[in-house]
């Protein structure tokens, strides 16, 4: 059978020349999963936008084409180019990322128009509610969620709504056997943004216990803030790491820890901090269990007791931080369990794999309704 | 067949040609037999209630240069938009339209004016068949924002044209459609423009008296229009110089340009020129009987008047400028006169008709009976609705909701309205 092109049309995509967030890595590893785990029946064009036309195979099967930006937006998520309707015509099916941008609402409109399948999945970008007031998500014919809260947070809707955790890259964070190292620390992964509730993890870590928060200092004075948290205790940032010392954070972690928060330290109210956690999945990919705060999508990639804890408030992270410091044989086994639960559900290639079902379906459906009407 | 006919303008509310041509079509389809009903905007000013003539869509009335000019330009830019490219209100009223009526096919016209774009698009979401008959280069005029074709509305517009019908009035408007931006990719059919009604009686007398009786007419005296009234008169004023004076020239048209009257006075012109004012199409039909020759030195983009054909049928001889639509269908010395778009062609050819051995009458005759038998709506009517037949059997292998075509063009509406108001705003640091 000829292999079949899916168009991702993302606003942004990952890469220091547009944006680094969970947002954009996702798309990209669905992307790499799809591709590689259909071995060419599905091919991807990773649609993003850019001040110039670009394209580049960035995977096996995975194209990444920037088009041009018709003109800069005031929010980067709305923005929209004059080639993508010739980028949609080319697809077979869209699946579009991000929900409520004038991006994706100007692909869902270019999409509908030229009768192609259309697949959508938010990311919690929001710019725009054009879409949302026009009950726009009838407008797609499947919505694939990362969890079931992200699943809850589309209106109801007559559009199937398929739930397919994770996709992020197991294999590439698994642990070297050969190669132990002591896990001897705490670690955070993630933008430093006052919704990833990183002063709370700070305030709530016990004294004396190394905690390193690695990732971009985003926003400078909540950078200031959890410096000024953090004098006194064992506490390393690390702004520029790399792949392979992020990986050598995890493999040093007796706990990978996501603490986001609902309600940030300036009162700042999220509706959705985590629509899955990658870096979460990611260092219990490593092996290291998972301990996560008791709030959106996080307690769904935890098994309690098993592959990490899930946490209530500051008083119960510490406890749970300490439990872990002081039983390395239980953090062994939780680690171990967790890299095998992550590596077998959430793996980009498993994820890939039932993501290519669906979109199979939405084919078969879409040529056998066209049959159909002629 | 049941027959949904979309157009801007419906007479007795019209611009010109195009909509008085929408209305001989669906008589004529009505007479034979199809069920028509005509979609149109609200009207300028009051007419009487038809019952197949349903006056629901809104009219972005982008020919009131007034208001215009008074306005703000955000609020131009916003109605262009509104007229060319979409109008939700509009496809709301088109999905009722299709809902009670339950077509077999749409037949459009003219849709500048209320978004035409966007209906054509919802046509083709919602499946219907359709045939659109140009009579102008409206897919360009759809496709254009800010004075411009878009290219990625043009190819928009082709994709959705690759599953319909065209029946144009001349090649060359095909060929300008073509040249400026969306292609006609889908059938197009070459269908002449016509008479309509009984046949009228056609002159037989020319030159009585030794007096060249010509006539020049257009809905509008404006230089910028196009249709050259003004290099007629400065061929009536060349030939004065060339020593002929036995010539009458009445001008048909309202005048919004005082240049016309003007020009006739400072060339002493004024014995020869009459300004006739506007006048009813039927009436100016009547007259043409009247004359010898229908002089018209309209432009390059003129796709086919309906008057020289008109004039034609009454034995009033056709001078073209050679360049028009109008030119490509009638033989040069056999049914008309052709002449380059100059004052000084347009004289050489007038002149000529002057020479006293020249044959007007054989020429009037010959018009005459070629408008009556290849030009004639009894004629063009069959090709006309072998097209809408041919396309209300085509197979589609796709078809929408009401539901969805209106919430995509709601959204489609928005977007646009965003996109214009972004524009507007100073582009931040």
């Amino acid at each position: 059978m000829a292999s079949r092109t899916i168009a991702y049309v993302t606003p942004l995509y990952f890469g220091d020349e547009s944006y680094i967030g969970g947002g954009e890595r996702y798309p990209l590893n669905l992307a790499r999963g799809v591709a590689e785990a259909t071995a060419g029946a599905f091919r991807v064009e990773l649609i993003s936008f850019g001040a110039g036309r670009a394209v580049r195979e960035i995977a096996p099967g995975v194209t990444l084409r920037v088009l041009l930006a018709a003109r800069p937006p005031r929010n980067p998520l709305d923005v929209v180019s004059w080639d993508l309707p010739e980028m949609i015509a080319r697809a077979d099916l869209v699946h579009v990322h991000q929900a409520y941008t004038r991006c994706s609402e100007t692909a869902i409109l270019v999409a509908a128009q030229q009768r192609k399948p259309i697949c959508l999945t938010d990311h919690g970008g929001d710019s725009s509610s054009l879409g949302r007031g026009l009950g726009m998500i009838e407008m797609v014919d499947r919505i694939v969620a990362q969890s079931d809260f992200a699943a809850s947070l589309f209106p109801k809707t007559k559009t199937p709504i398929e739930v397919i955790k994770g996709g992020i890259d197991a294999q590439g964070f698994r642990n070297d056997e050969n190669d132990p190292r002591p896990r001897d620390r705490v670690v955070f992964v993630g933008r430093l943004l006052p919704h990833k509730g990183i002063d709370r993890l700070i305030a709530a870590l016990p004294a004396g216990m190394p905690l390193t928060v690695c990732g971009r200092a985003v926003r400078a004075d909540y950078f200031a803030y959890l410096k000024t948290l953090a004098l006194g205790k064992n506490v390393t940032f690390v702004n520029d790491a790399d792949d392979n010392a992020i990986l050598d954070l995890y493999a040093r972690a007796f706990a990978v820890v996501l603490p986001s928060v609902r309600e940030d330290c300036y009162g700042n109210v999220y509706q959705a901090p985590e629509l899955m956690g990658m870096s979460l999945l990611e260092g219990m990919a490593a092996g290291a269990p998972g301990l996560g705060a008791r709030t959106t999508s996080i307690p769904e990639f935890i098994r309690q007791n098993e592959t990490g804890f899930v946490f209530d408030d500051a008083e119960d992270l510490s406890t749970k931080l300490r439990l872990l410091a002081e039983n390395p044989a239980l953090v062994a086994r939780m680690g171990r369990e967790a890299s095998r639960v992550v590596g077998r559900d959430y793996d980009l290639r498993a994820v890939g794999s039932k993501l290519a079902d669906v979109y199979d379906r939405m084919l078969r459906r879409f040529e056998a309704s066209r049959e159909a009407a002629a | 067949m049941k027959i949904l006919v979309v157009s801007n303008f419906y007479p007795p509310d019209c611009m010109g040609g195009y909509e008085m041509g929408c209305r001989d079509a669906v008589e004529a389809l009505e007479a034979r037999g199809h069920d028509v009903l005509v979609l149109s905007a609200a009207p300028r000013g009051p007419v009487p209630s038809e019952p197949k003539v349903r006056r629901a869509l809104r009219l972005t009335d982008i020919w009131d240069e007034y208001s215009f000019r008074e306005g703000s330009l955000d609020v131009a830019r916003l109605d262009q938009v509104r007229a060319r490219q979409i109008d939700a209100f509009n496809v709301h009223a088109l999905l009722d339209a299709i809902a009670d009526f339950q077509p077999d096919a749409v037949y459009l016209w003219m849709t500048i004016g209320i978004g035409g774009l966007g209906l054509l698009a919802a046509i083709e979401h919602m499946g219907i068949p359709w045939v659109w008959h140009l009579m102008d280069d409206v897919p360009s005029m759809l496709c254009r924002v800010d004075h411009a074709v878009v290219p990625a509305l043009a190819r928009e517009f082709e994709r959705i044209a690759e599953q319909g019908s065209f029946l144009a009035c001349s090649r060359r408007l095909v060929d300008e459609i073509d040249a400026n931006g969306p292609r006609l990719l889908g059938r197009v059919e070459i269908v002449p423009n016509w008479i309509a009604g009984p046949r009228r009686s056609s002159r037989k007398n020319y030159k009585t008296d030794g007096i060249l009786r010509m006539v020049t007419a257009s809905a509008r005296l404006d230089r910028r229009n196009g249709k050259g009234i003004d290099l007629v008169l400065e061929a009536a004023a060349l030939l004065r110089e060339r020593g002929c004076e036995r010539f009458r020239l009445d001008v048909h048209g309202l005048t919004v340009d005082p240049w016309f009257e003007d020009f006739v006075q400072r060339r002493g012109l004024a014995g020869h020129v009459r300004f006739q004012g506007a006048i009813p199409r039927e009436e100016l039909r009547e007259r043409f009987v009247d004359y010898d020759l229908f002089v018209f030195a309209t432009h390059a983009r003129e796709p086919f008047a309906f008057a020289p054909l008109e004039a034609a049928e009454r034995g009033c001889v056709p001078v073209f400028s050679d360049i028009c639509g109008n030119a490509e269908w009638f033989v040069h010395g056999v049914h008309c006169l052709k002449a380059a778009r100059t004052a000084p062609a347009f004289a050489d050819a007038l002149e000529r008709a002057f020479a006293p051995d020249f044959d007007l009458a054989n020429l009037g005759r010959r018009a005459a009976a070629v408008v009556r038998r290849d030009f004639h709506l009894d004629a063009v009517v069959l090709k006309i609705e072998r097209a809408l037949a041919k396309a209300a059997q085509r197979a589609r292998n796709r078809k929408g909701t009401a539901e969805e075509t209106y919430r995509a063009a709601l959204l489609a509406e928005k977007l646009a309205a965003i996109w214009i108001y972004e524009s507007s705003l100073p582009r931040s640091a």
